[in-house]
C-alpha cells in the first residue's frame, strides 16, 4: 500500500513538471493567436479575444492561473472547440484504448507462438522466416505499411474497409466495436498497422529468452523428471522468458496508447492520437497540456501493473525492491 | 396462393432490381478533410464549421453566382434614406426542423444570441457589430437599425445563420451537437455527430425550397490524403473532398470516378517586408532592397506562375494578378497576372543597383497550403535565376505564423481566402496600412502603406452604390498592385472527386457543400 501511495505521488510530481515543460514548449513554438483567430477579424477583435484566452499575460501567470484551475478540476477549455479539454479527451480515449488493446492482444498471440518456434528450432528455414519476417516489421515505416495493408486489402481485395471506426456493441456496460462483427472489421487494419512493430519485438525477445533458458539446468532437470516437453514448455520455459515480455509489453501500450497518431490518421480513427497532433498542429493548449498529464498517468498506472505482474510471475520479486 | 406470392415475390425483387439506381443514390456517404469544431452555427467563421453548418441552417440573404444577393429567409430588402434603417420582408411558410414556424422573433434572437457567444477564436460578432437595433415590425418584417451607414450590412448578413429561438437564450454551443439544439430551416437536418469521426444528416422533407436527392448522408471525416482517396477507389464513399493535385490525374484515368477541379478564392501571393530601412532575411545590402518598387517588380516579373499552376499543382488553380478571383465583387478583369519576364527582372534589378543581386532567404509554410513547400522551393529557384543569392527555408504553419507575425521574415509566402463574397474585407486585412487602432491591416505582415489605396478603400467601405463601391474596390486593389504591394501567385485549386452517377456543382465559395450534391438520375 505503500508503495502505491508513493507511487501515485510521484506521479502528481511528473504531471507538473510536465505541466511547466508542455507550457514552455508551446510556448517556444508558436503564438496560438497567430493561428486561431480568423484572418479576417479586425485589430480590435484580435485583440479582445488574445485576452479573452489570456495570452495576452506573461507566460508565468498563464501557468499559474492554469495551475490554479487544474487544482479546483478544471483544465482550461480547449481554444478550437471551446469544451472542457479533459472531457474532450476523455470522449476519444474508449477508440484509442480499444485499438491499443486489440493490437497488444495480436502482439502477443501471434509474437509469443511464433518468438517460441523460433526459439525451439533456430536452425529451421520457417524460423529464419519468421526472423526474417520480423526484421521487416521492425524497419519498414508505420505509415507506409498502413496504406500498403488499405490498397492491398482494401481497395484492391475489397475485404476490409478502408477507414473509420464501425458501430460500436455493449457488453457488460462496456461499448466498444469488440462486440460487432463490423466493428472488428473496421478494427482489423489499424490494429494489425499499430501491432507490427512490437509483434516483431515480442517475437525476438521470446526467441531470444527461449535460446537463453532452454540450455540451463533447471530444463534439463525437469526433463529429467520425465515431465512431458509440452509441459517443459509452457510452464518451466515460458514462466521464465515472460518478464522481460511483460516489461516491454506493459511499456508498450502506454506508447500505443500515447503515439497511435500515425494509424489514427491514416486510418481516420476517431481516438486521442488524431485529436493530439490536430492539437498540436493549431496549439490548442489546453488539450496538448491536459492530454500529456494524462498520458503521465497512464505510464505511471502501467508501471505499476507491470510491477504487480512480476510478483505474480516470479513470487521471489517483492513489490518493495522494485519500487526502490 | 402459393403462386400468387412467390409472383408477388418475383415481382418485388424485379422492382428493387430496376429500382436499383436510384435506390442507392438515396443514402450517402462522404468524406471531407477537414473537421468542424462545432455544430453551432454562429460559433466559428471557419470554413470546416460553415460547409456542415450551411447544410443545414439558412441565412437572410445568399451570395449569388455573380457577385450579387439572392432572397433566403428574407425576400425582400430596402434601405430608407438615412442609410441606417433598413426594413427585411421575411418569408413565410417556412418551417424549422422541429417544425416551428419561422418568424421575426428568430431573426431578432439569432442576431442577439451572435454577440453573445465567447471565446470563439474566429466570432460572428464583429460582423453584427454595426448593428444598433434589431426590431419586428409585424411577425414577418424586421427593421434593422445600423449604428452607421453600412453599405456591406448584406455581406455580413449573408453569413449568420438564422436559429430558432425555441431553444433558448444562453444555450451552449455545445447543446448543437451533442443535443437537440441544433434546429435550423435547411434543406438538410441535424442527426448526430461523432466528433473525429462523422456528422450525419438528413433531408427535411418540408423544406420551402427544392428538396434535395438524397435521404441521409453521413460526412465523414479523413484528413489523411491517401487514405481519403483509397475510400473512394474502394467504393466506401461516394465523394471526397480536397482530392490532391498529384493523384488528380490518375482519378481522372480511373473508370467510374469523375473530378472536379475549380480555382478557389484563396489567393497565395509572396510578402515582401516594406517596414523599415532594414529587413532581418537580406544580406550582401545593408539596406532593405524591398522599399525600392523597381525591386518588387523585378521580382514580380521573375515568377513564372504558369509553370506553378501547371507543374506543382498539377493544373489545379489558376494564377493570379490581384486579390479577387473572377466572379468575387471587386474583381477587375484588366488586371492580369504579372507577365513572366526575366530579362526585365535582370534590368529592373539592374536599375535599382542590385544588378549582382543581393542574398535573400525566403520563406513558407510546408503544411498548410496545397503544395506550399515545393512553391516556395521553385519560387526561391526564379529568384536565384534572375541573379539573387537564394536560401528557402520551410517550416511547419504552427511555428510559421507566429514568426511570420512578428516580422521576422523579407520574403514570404502567404494566403488569403475571401469568404465573404467581395474583395473588401480581404484589401482592408492584408493590404491596408497597419493601425491598431483603426483596426486595419492585421494581416499586413510586410507592412505596406500607401495612404492613397487607404482612402479609396475607405470610400468604398462608405459607398452604397453597388455599381460605384466596386469601382473603389478595383480602384484599390489597382493602386497596391501597381505598387507591387505583394506578389499573387495562383488561386488555390479546389478538387472534389464524385463517383458516376453523383453531379457535384462547386458554389464560388469553394466548400464542400451537400447541398451542391446531386444525383445524375
Amino acid at each position: 500500500m505503500v508503495f502505491v501511495i508513493r507511487r501515485l505521488l510521484q506521479a502528481v510530481l511528473i504531471a507538473l513538471v510536465m505541466s511547466v515543460l508542455v507550457f514552455a514548449g508551446v510556448f517556444a513554438v508558436g503564438n496560438p493567436a497567430d493561428i486561431l483567430i480568423d484572418p479576417e477579424a479586425t485589430q480590435t477583435d484580435r485583440l479582445r479575444l488574445i485576452q479573452q484566452f489570456g495570452l495576452d499575460r506573461p507566460l508565468h501567470e498563464q501557468y499559474f492561473i492554469f495551475l490554479g484551475n487544474v487544482l479546483q478540476g478544471d483544465f482550461g477549455n480547449s481554444f478550437v472547440f471551446n469544451r472542457p479539454a479533459l472531457h474532450i479527451i476523455f470522449e476519444r480515449m474508449p477508440a484509442t484504448l480499444e485499438l491499443a488493446f486489440a493490437a497488444i492482444l495480436i502482439a502477443v498471440v501471434i509474437g509469443i507462438p511464433l518468438g517460441l518456434w523460433a526459439g525451439l528450432r533456430p536452425n529451421a528455414f520457417s524460423s529464419k522466416t519468421i526472423m526474417a519476417g520480423s526484421i521487416l516489421g521492425f524497419s519498414l515505416p508505420n505509415f507506409w505499411q498502413g496504406i500498403m495493408l488499405i490498397l492491398l486489402f482494401s481497395v484492391t481485395l475489397g475485404w476490409l474497409p478502408v477507414t473509420g471506426r464501425g458501430p460500436v456493441g455493449e457488453f457488460l456496460g462496456i461499448r466498444s466495436s469488440f462486440f460487432t462483427l463490423e466493428g472488428l472489421r473496421h478494427l482489423a487494419l489499424p490494429a494489425f498497422n499499430l501491432a507490427v512493430g512490437l509483434l516483431a519485438l515480442v517475437i525476438r525477445l521470446t526467441r531470444a529468452g527461449t535460446l537463453e533458458v532452454m540450455p540451463q539446468d533447471f530444463i534439463r532437470f525437469a526433463r529429467a523428471k520425465g515431465l512431458r516437453e509440452r509441459r517443459v514448455i509452457f510452464i518451466h520455459l515460458l514462466r521464465n522468458i515472460l518478464i522481460p515480455v511483460v516489461t516491454v509489453v506493459g511499456m508498450s501500450f502506454g506508447g500505443l496508447i500515447a503515439f497511435a497518431v500515425v494509424t489514427e490518421t491514416i486510418f481516420a480513427w476517431p481516438g486521442m492520437g488524431k485529436l493530439i497532433i490536430d492539437s498540436i498542429n493549431v496549439l490548442d493548449r489546453p488539450i496538448i497540456v491536459a492530454y500529456l498529464m494524462v498520458i503521465v498517468l497512464v505510464f505511471i498506472l502501467l508501471n505499476l501493473i507491470v510491477d504487480i505482474l512480476y510478483s505474480i510471475i516470479d513470487p521471489r520479486i517483492r513489490l518493495e525492491e522494485a519500487g526502490q | 396462393m402459393k403462386s400468387t406470392i412467390r409472383t408477388l415475390a418475383l415481382g418485388t425483387a424485379l422492382a428493387a432490381l430496376m429500382a436499383g439506381s436510384p435506390a442507392l443514390a438515396q443514402s450517402l456517404t462522404v468524406a471531407l478533410q477537414a473537421e468542424p469544431s462545432s455544430i453551432d452555427p454562429q460559433f466559428a467563421t471557419t470554413g470546416q464549421n460553415q460547409q456542415i453548418a450551411l447544410n443545414m441552417f439558412e441565412t437572410l440573404v445568399t451570395f449569388g453566382d455573380d457577385g450579387g444577393f439572392v432572397p433566403s429567409l428574407a425576400t425582400e430588402w430596402s434601405v430608407a434614406d438615412d442609410q441606417v434603417t433598413w426594413t427585411f420582408n421575411l418569408r413565410e411558410g417556412v418551417t424549422f426542423h422541429d417544425g416551428s414556424a419561422f418568424n421575426a422573433q428568430d431573426v431578432i434572437f439569432s442576431l442577439e444570441r451572435v454577440p453573445s457567444i465567447e471565446n470563439s477564436p474566429a466570432p460572428f460578432a464583429p460582423r453584427v457589430a454595426v448593428i444598433e437595433s434589431v426590431t419586428a415590425v409585424d411577425d414577418y418584417t424586421i427593421e434593422i437599425v445600423t449604428s452607421r451607414p453600412a453599405p456591406t450590412l448584406l455581406n455580413d448578413l449573408g453569413t449568420i445563420y438564422i436559429v430558432s429561438d425555441e431553444i433558448g437564450e444562453g444555450m451552449a454551443s455545445d447543446q448543437f451537437g451533442f443535443g437537440d439544439a441544433a434546429i435550423g430551416t435547411g434543406p438538410y437536418q441535424f442527426v448526430s455527430y461523432t466528433p473525429g469521426d462523422r456528422v450525419v444528416i438528413a433531408r427535411n422533407d418540408d423544406y420551402w425550397g427544392e428538396a434535395v436527392d438524397f435521404e441521409q448522408i453521413d460526412i465523414r471525416f479523413i484528413s489523411s490524403d491517401a487514405s481519403r482517396v483509397a475510400s473512394l477507389q474502394a467504393g466506401e464513399v461516394d465523394m471526397i473532398d480536397a482530392v490532391p493535385p498529384n493523384d488528380l490525374d490518375r482519378l481522372r484515368a480511373l473508370d467510374g470516378i469523375e473530378v472536379i477541379a475549380v480555382a478557389s478564392a484563396r489567393m497565395v501571393y509572396m510578402g515582401f517586408d516594406q517596414g523599415g530601412e532594414t529587413t532581418p532575411m537580406v544580406t550582401g545590402t545593408d539596406a532593405n532592397p524591398f522599399l525600392d518598387v523597381r525591386v518588387r517588380e523585378a521580382l514580380a516579373h521573375a515568377i513564372d506562375r504558369q509553370a506553378i499552376v501547371s507543374r506543382i499543382q498539377f493544373d489545379s488553380g489558376e494564377p493570379a494578378g490581384q486579390f479577387a478571383p473572377a466572379g468575387i465583387f471587386g474583381h477587375d478583369p484588366d488586371l492580369l497576372p504579372t507577365e513572366y519576364n526575366p530579362e526585365r527582372a535582370r534590368e529592373l534589378l539592374a536599375e535599382a543597383g542590385y544588378a549582382d543581386g543581393f542574398g535573400l532567404t525566403v520563406h513558407g509554410p510546408n503544411d498548410r497550403y496545397i503544395n506550399d513547400g515545393i512553391v516556395t522551393q521553385t519560387v526561391g529557384q526564379m529568384w536565384a535565376q534572375v541573379g539573387l543569392n537564394v536560401a528557402v527555408e520551410t517550416l511547419p504553419f504552427n511555428v510559421y505564423s507566429g514568426r511570420a507575425t512578428a516580422r521576422e521574415f523579407s520574403a514570404f509566402l502567404f494566403s488569403f481566402g475571401i469568404t465573404t463574397g467581395e474583395s473588401g474585407l480581404g484589401l482592408r486585412n492584408v493590404l491596408a496600412t497597419y493601425d491598431e487602432e483603426r483596426g486595419w491591416g492585421a494581416n499586413n505582415r510586410f507592412r505596406y502603406s500607401n495612404p492613397e489605396f487607404d482612402e479609396t478603400l475607405a470610400a468604398a467601405f462608405a459607398e452604397f452604390d453597388d455599381a460605384e463601391r466596386e469601382r473603389l474596390l478595383q480602384e484599390a486593389t489597382r493602386i497596391a498592385m501597381d505598387d507591387y504591394a505583394i506578389t499573387p501567385l495562383y488561386w488555390e485549386g479546389n478538387n472534389w472527386a464524385v463517383r458516376d452517377g453523383l453531379i457535384f456543382s462547386p458554389s464560388p465559395d469553394g466548400r464542400s457543400l451537400m447541398t451542391n450534391l446531386s444525383s445524375a438520375d
